[in-house]
């Protein structure tokens, strides 16, 4: 009875013979404008399923993997460098040594700012080549002064200035790191050894490291990096230098791919000064505890409580 | 009583013999485990160390000339090609201003020092330390130590100087710098030097002194 009423009472309208109404418009316009806008909408999909295989979407955390399953995991990644840098490389999983703890300390008498570290540091870790990115700043500072507002790492004349001293900054790998503590996804932890490493795979490139690291230690790769196939550095490992992909954060790690295996890291290498020293806090023969234990050593805004492994020191 | 004194005759037997069996067995089985012992830690356990590498700089003791050999190295002679006898450059000069046809192109900025307090008046293929020793020019490292203690010191731990190779000396050598590696030794100053280029991330700002 119903029907019969509202169909009485809500007539179809009829324009004319060939049945095409407004709504049948309205209809279609609404399905292509619809249409389109999804298309759009999952456009970034498209490029995305380009760079991002199955395997690497569903790949583990480094902590959950197992040895056969990270063992594919570097050669998969050893693949793609080819792919997309034509370069061959070896990706290593170098786990911490047994009785090493890291340590690093710079001596601010005789660092004259060459930017020579930064320089090392960038070629060393497969840094993008257009930025010039590297995970050493080196602040030039006023004398008699630790105000980094008034320092400046964009110098660009000879050094040193009179008036100056020079001031690296890199990760200091710190013994109570609010980086750590903040990631939502536990995709940087410290090391046995005392380096603070970040699982690029599993990083979701919040960005929250960045902020709370109070000594703008790390970076965000904002594009995927420029690198000429010849300046690939081939030596990686899956925690220190393989080329990172854009969206994720990165940072000094003590070059970990030849410091494990007890080499010098390449900032220190690089130094003409020699205001580098670094070494195992544990072996009291050791440079870094001499340093440590003979030389006026401080560490950078101790006050906020973050142990830092990396000392600056005067002669 | 006698029987008593045979139980303890018989005890007394069993201990003498049992010393000797013991001794026995020692002297028969009881070095072989000592050399065992002896023998095999230091083939598995001794970790090599490898000594530092000190790069003293090629063609010490000489003086470079503007002569250049088939690699485009300077060519250096020694210092007696010249000052054979003695005879020559007599009496030696006090400093570098009084040397008016010879080594004029050396600058000297390295504090009050003469000539003959580094080098030897007798015998100018070597070096002289303060208490009149004479000194390869190989091992000039010493002279400098003289004045510069402190840096010496400082170098010996690593603390100054600079290093390559490796920090684990059971995995690789250490690579260490000589002094003239990078102070000339009559013009000791570090130089002035253009930095590397800075980083363009997001830190554009103006250079200050431009």
């Amino acid at each position: 009875m119903s029907d019969v009423d509202a169909k009485e009472s809500a007539p179809v309208p009829e324009d004319d013979e060939t049945g095409f109404t407004r709504r049948t418009a309205l209809k279609a316009l609404g399905a292509t404008l619809g249409a389109a806008a999804f298309a759009r909408a999952m456009a970034p999909l498209r490029s995305w399923s380009a760079d991002l295989s199955m395997d690497e979407f569903l790949q583990q955390h480094y902590h959950e993997m197992g040895e056969e399953e990270l063992e594919k995991v570097l050669r998969r990644l050893e693949k793609e460098t080819l792919e997309d840098y034509g370069a061959e490389v070896e990706i290593e999983d170098l786990r911490p040594q047994e009785g090493v703890q890291f340590g690093y300390a710079l001596n601010l008498s005789v660092c004259n700012g060459c930017r020579k570290c930064a320089e090392a540091c960038n070629k060393e870790n497969n840094h993008d080549r257009k930025t010039n990115n590297s995970y050493i700043r080196v602040f030039e500072m006023e004398q008699g002064s630790l105000d980094f507002e008034k320092g400046t790492a964009s110098y660009d004349h000879t050094v040193p200035a009179p008036g100056k001293y020079y001031m690296p900054v890199q990760c200091l790998q710190c013994d109570n790191p609010p980086c750590v503590d903040v990631c939502p996804v536990e995709a940087t932890w410290k090391e046995e050894d005392g380096v603070v490493v970040i699982d690029y795979n599993w990083c979701i490139g919040c960005r929250y490291c960045e902020a709370a690291c109070p000594y703008h230690a790390r970076r965000f790769n904002w594009h995927k990096p420029e690198i000429p196939t010849s300046e690939v550095n081939p030596v990686q490992a899956y925690l220190s230098n393989r080329i990172r992909p854009a969206g994720v954060v990165e940072k000094c790690h003590f070059c970990l791919h030849r410091t494990r295996k007890g080499e010098a890291p390449a900032c220190q290498e690089a130094c003409p000064t020699g205001a580098r020293v670094f070494g195992n806090l544990l072996d009291p023969d050791s440079d870094i505890r001499w340093v440590l234990e003979n030389k006026r050593v401080y560490v950078l805004k101790e006050d906020l409580g973050t142990r830092p492994r990396f000392f600056y020191f005067f002669d | 009583m006698s029987q008593n004194l045979r139980r303890t005759l018989i005890v007394a037997a069993a201990v003498i013999a049992g010393v000797f069996v013991a001794a026995l067995m020692t002297s028969i089985f009881g070095p072989e485990p000592e050399f065992e012992i002896d023998e095999s830690p230091p083939e598995s356990a001794a970790p090599q160390i490898y000594d530092d590498i000190i790069h003293a700089p090629a063609g010490l003791g000489t003086l470079r000339t503007e002569l250049r050999d088939i690699h485009g190295d300077p060519i250096g002679v020694a210092c007696s090609t010249c000052h054979l006898s003695g005879n020559l450059g007599d009496p030696p000069a006090k400093s570098a201003d009084e040397l008016s046809e010879f080594h004029v192109d050396m600058d000297f900025d390295h504090g009050d020092l003469a000539c003959s307090s580094c080098h030897a008046e007798d015998n100018r293929n070597q070096l002289k330390l303060a208490d009149g020793t004479q000194i390869d020019y190989e091992d000039s490292m010493e002279l400098c130590a003289q004045c510069h203690s402190s840096t010496y010191r400082s170098y010996k731990h690593g603390a100054h100087g600079g290093m390559a190779g490796h920090w684990d000396d059971s995995a690789g050598p250490r690579e260490r710098n000589h002094c003239l590696s990078c102070h000339y030794a009559h013009e000791p100053a570090f130089p002035d030097v253009m930095p590397a280029p800075p980083p363009r991330d997001r830190y554009f700002e103006v250079p200050t002194d431009q």
